[in-house]
This record gives C-alpha cells, structure tokens and sequence, in this order.
C-alpha cells in the first residue's frame, strides 16, 4: 500500500472541511477523488502534504504516519504536490522553477539529467527554458508544474485540479501527460472538479460531498453510475 | 578573457579608489565629498542587506536603521572601551578595528536570529510590526546605557574607518551577497518571495530560509554600522529612529527592489542627490520628495528593479543571450 487514509478530519477554526474520510492508494495507481467545490478536495491533499495540520486520523505512507510532520520532510519521503492554480514561480525563469523542483536533491548530475527528461516530455518547455515562468500560457504553466514535481524524484504525485482554468484542448494535453508520468512508474493521486476527465484516466475513484465520501469504486464503474453522472458528468 | 571578466569587479572597484585618491590629492574632490561617497557606500551595505529580506526573500522588515545601531554600538564599545586605541601600539589597530566591525555584524546578526526565529513564523505583516518595534526599543536601550553614553550620546570613538575600508568592506558585501542568492539558498529565498505555498511543496523550509536571509541582512547592516560608528566618532541614539529606516526602504524600492544594482544605484544617488541641492537650503527636501514622487509615477519599479548589471551574476548562472533577470 503506497498511501492510506483513515478517518481524516481537517478543520479551519471551527468549521470542518474534511469529515472523517478514508481512502488508500496503490503502488503504480492513478486514483482520483471528484466532488464539487467544497467538497474538501484540496483540504486532503493539503494534509497529506503538510500544508494543513490534520485534526484527527492518520495518513500512513508505505507505512509511516505523516500527520505531524513539516512539509519538507514529507517531500524527502517521495511526496510532490502539484498545488492548485499551478502557482509556478512567475518570476523565475523556466530552468530555476525546475531547479527548484529538485530542491531537495544533492545529485547534481542526476538533476541535470532529469530536466532533460522533462523537456523531453515537454518539447514547449525546452523552448522557453529561459524565460520566466509567468509569460508562459495556462496549460504551458500547467506542463512545467508538473514536470517541476517530476524533478523531485518522488514515488507519489498529487494533483490539485490540473483543468483549472485550462481551455479544453489544453485540457486533455494535461491529461495525456499525467497517464504519460503514471507510465514512467509514479502513483498519482488526482483530485479533480472534471468528473468526467478524470474517471477516464483513473483506475479506482472516490466520490466526495461536504467533507464526506459517498461512493467509491472502479473509476469506469462511477462513470456508468445515474448518480455520479447526474451529479458531476452534467448528462 | 574569462579571467578578465572575472576580476573586472575588483579592478572596477580599484580603479574607483584610486582615481578617488587621486582626485582628492589634486585638489578636485574635498573631503566633504570623500565623506558623502563614503556615506552613500555605508549606505549601499544597509540596502543590500535589507534588499536581501525584502527584495529578494519577499519579507518585510522596517527596521533596519536598529541593526545598524546594534552593530555601530557594539564595535565602537569594542574599540573605545575594551581596547581603546591608547592602549594599543599603531599597528594592532587596524586590526582590532577589522574585529570590532565584524563582531558588530555578528551581534546584529544574533539579534536579527533571536528577532526573525518567532516573527518569521507567521504570514503577513507581523515582521513588520516586530522590527517596527525593535528599532524603538534599541533605540530606549542605548538611552539606558551609561557607559555607551546614554542620551548624551557616544562619543570618542577612534575615526578608523577611511576609503580604503569602507571600499573592501562594500566590495566584500556585494561578493558574499551575489554568491548567496546565486546559490541554491538564493533560490530558495526568492521561492518564497515568489509563493510560500509552492515553495513548501517544492520542500523548501520557508521558514528557516527566512531566517537565513533575515539574519544575514541583519549582520550585514550591522558591519555597515560598525564602519559608520568609525567614520563619524560619535553616535547617537536618535541617529537610527524610524525615520533612517524608512530612509533605507525608501533607497531600496526608488533603486529597485529584487536588484542589487538597484540598491547600489538607488542609495548612491539618494545619498549624493539631498548634498548636492544644500544649495536650495529650505527648499531642498521639498525638491528631493518631489523628485521621489516623479520615480515611482515614471518607473515604479523603481530605477533597476528586477533587472540586474551582468558582472554581479555569476557567469555559471548565465544562459547564452541572457539579458539580466533574476
């Protein structure tokens, strides 16, 4: 088991965003959790990568509870967060935001190597490696957000709404990548608002309302759920 | 070539000093003069340092005009009290000037951690407050102190600082602070300036680098402290109120903040423009506000802001067609 949630309650002040929610990933999965805005979506993967304390239950990483633990030392243990809204750096060039990306790796060598590999995969990025960050587009922002977190060498990459924003087109070049990064051996965890988008890429999904899960299941078996396509699918 | 390029700084730097002395020697230059590029490079240091926090690392600090106290009075204890220049034979005294000025850093440095560790912590303004606060209760301390001269004032300080220091201890700013946020620290400094958020998840510990930066531009105001102290004889608590600080702020932004050629151009000029127009006595601060007023209407960020000379980038750092940028 590469992540596992239990009974995961987050709270701002007195007002409780995630309710007691439990969910496990996978070795080499693409799991996704879909809700609509406010479901607490963004809240889990906060606490999971330290930026929120978690008020009771557990996140176990191949083993070792995470609650608790500064947001530095939970990207050392293999954990990339892919923030919502991309917050790139705008005023750093294409190559430092990826430098940065690698901040917690010593082996230099390695680190160059590895951003070739993301301008491989990103030929957009390659071009524009010395502008600054903020002149790029949405969905070529949302590429270096990405290939920013590859470069940290994790084992497990969480996506917060990589569609935000993007236009459709944009949209499934973002999707295509994050099956082209499962692909490369990493486990994601993919929160999205597009339903419909990331049950089509994700092996098992989990449904979320108000803070709670209310379904969950293989991601081609929500999709062909009344439910879930009359709530989130919008047909 | 490459080593030229190299050593150009330096032997910029040089130049500068000898052609200083040597204008000085015809005649051309008075001492007054000599004494206002002194001032404006004292000044410079204090504007690096706090371009380090504010500019670079995206916090911001109001106090800065108290880590200069903090670091003057310190080395000036040093060298009038501890080891007074009478006790000393001629030649030990450049040296314990040397020490004393680097002591003073390193106390406003140990200030700047103690200040900076539970401050930086919080989001927002609260450094803001802290350090707003800590310049005034520097400021009371010293008032409080019999043997630095209380309200009276310090005085007797030995007159060590002169060009010659002044230029290697600017020059010596400008390496070490080049080095720094061209480095992997750098980097990390300016990540938080740019996003704390991403930043974190990128595992960058913002906070400690917060820190790291604050300290240093603490330590750094502080040497240019020590330097003033010797230049000057005489300090005075009410010489760092408020208002210096806001002198150095305003230095920052008007040369541009996030630019150390900004902070050199910005507190150079604001240094030698008030001297030069003591001809329009009542009116001069009039002319002053509105040349200010005139900057940030035309050039809001400020004369360089964001952009950077290419000799203070490290040639490692510098990709084919590179135009400046951090």
């Amino acid at each position: 088991m590469m992540l596992d949630v239990k009974d995961l309650r987050v709270a701002y002040g007195a007002i409780e965003a995630v309710k007691g929610v439990s969910f496990s990933v996978e070795k080499g999965e693409i799991v996704t959790l879909v809700g609509a805005n406010g479901a607490g979506k963004t809240s889990i993967l906060r606490a999971i990568s330290g930026l929120v304390p978690a008020k009771t239950g557990e996140i176990l990483y191949k083993g070792r509870n995470l609650v608790g633990i500064p947001p530095h030392d939970i990207v050392s243990a293999g954990i990339t967060h892919v923030p919502e809204g991309r917050l790139v750096f705008p005023n750093l060039t294409v190559e430092d935001n990826l430098l940065l990306g690698s901040y917690i790796r010593e082996d230099t060598a390695a680190i160059a190597e590895d951003m070739e590999r993301v301008f491989s995969l990103f030929s957009r990025l390659k071009e524009r490696r010395h502008q600054e960050a903020g002149t790029l587009s949405g969905g070529e922002q949302q590429m270096l957000a990405v290939g920013r977190a590859l470069m940290g060498r994790g084992t497990l990459m969480i996506l917060d709404e990589p569609s935000m924003g993007l236009a459709p087109i944009l949209v499934e070049e973002v999707f295509r990548t994050i099956v082209e990064v499962r692909k490369s051996g990493m486990t994601i965890l993919l929160v999205e608002q597009n339903a419909n988008m990331a049950l089509a890429i994700a092996d098992r999904g989990y449904v979320l309302e108000t803070g709670r899960i209310v379904l969950s299941g293989k991601a081609s078996d929500l999709a062909a759920m009344d439910e879930v396509r009359a709530a989130y699918l919008g047909r | 070539m490459d080593t030229l390029r190299k050593y150009l700084p330096i032997l910029g730097l040089a130049a500068f000093y000898v052609l200083v002395m040597a204008l000085r020697k015809a005649g051309v230059l008075t001492s007054y003069y000599v004494q206002i590029l002194m001032f404006a490079m004292i000044n410079c240091m204090v504007t690096l340092g706090l371009n380090l926090i504010n500019g670079f690392t995206g916090q911001f600090s109001i106090g800065q005009a108290g880590f200069v106290a903090v670091g003057g009075y310190t080395s000036a204890a040093v060298t009038t009290l501890l080891l007074p220049s009478s006790v000393l034979v001629p030649a030990l005294r450049p040296l314990v000037f040397l020490v004393s000025v680097f002591i003073g850093g390193i106390v406003a440095g140990i200030f700047g951690y103690l200040i900076g560790k539970p401050s930086l912590r919080l989001k927002g303004d609260y450094l803001a407050i802290v350090t707003l606060a800590f310049g005034e209760i520097i400021r009371s301390l010293i008032r409080l102190i019999p043997q630095v001269g209380g309200p009276r004032g310090f005085s007797g300080i030995p007159r060590y600082s002169n060009l010659l220091w002044i230029v290697l201890f600017f020059g010596g700013t400008i390496w070490v602070l080049r080095n720094y946020i061209y480095s992997s620290f750098g980097r990390a400094c300016i990540a938080c300036r740019e996003d704390e958020l991403a930043a974190g998840t990128m595992g960058v510990d913002t906070t400690k680098y917060k820190v790291m930066a604050f300290t240093i531009g603490s330590a750094i105001a502080g040497v240019a402290g020590g330097l003033l102290a010797h230049l000057l004889g005489y300090l005075h608590p009410d010489q760092f109120n408020y208002l210096k600080s806001i002198d150095f702020l305003v230095y920052l932004y008007a040369g541009g903040a996030g630019s150390m050629t900004g902070s050199i151009m910005g507190a150079t000029l604001l240094t030698i423009l008030p001297e030069m127009l003591r001809f329009l006595s009542g009116w001069r601060l009039v002319i002053y506000g509105i040349a200010l007023v005139f900057l940030m209407l035309f050039r809001p960020q400020g004369i360089y802001g964001g952009k950077e000379l290419p000799f203070l980038i490290p040639k490692i750092r510098r990709p084919e067609g590179y135009e400046g940028g951090q």
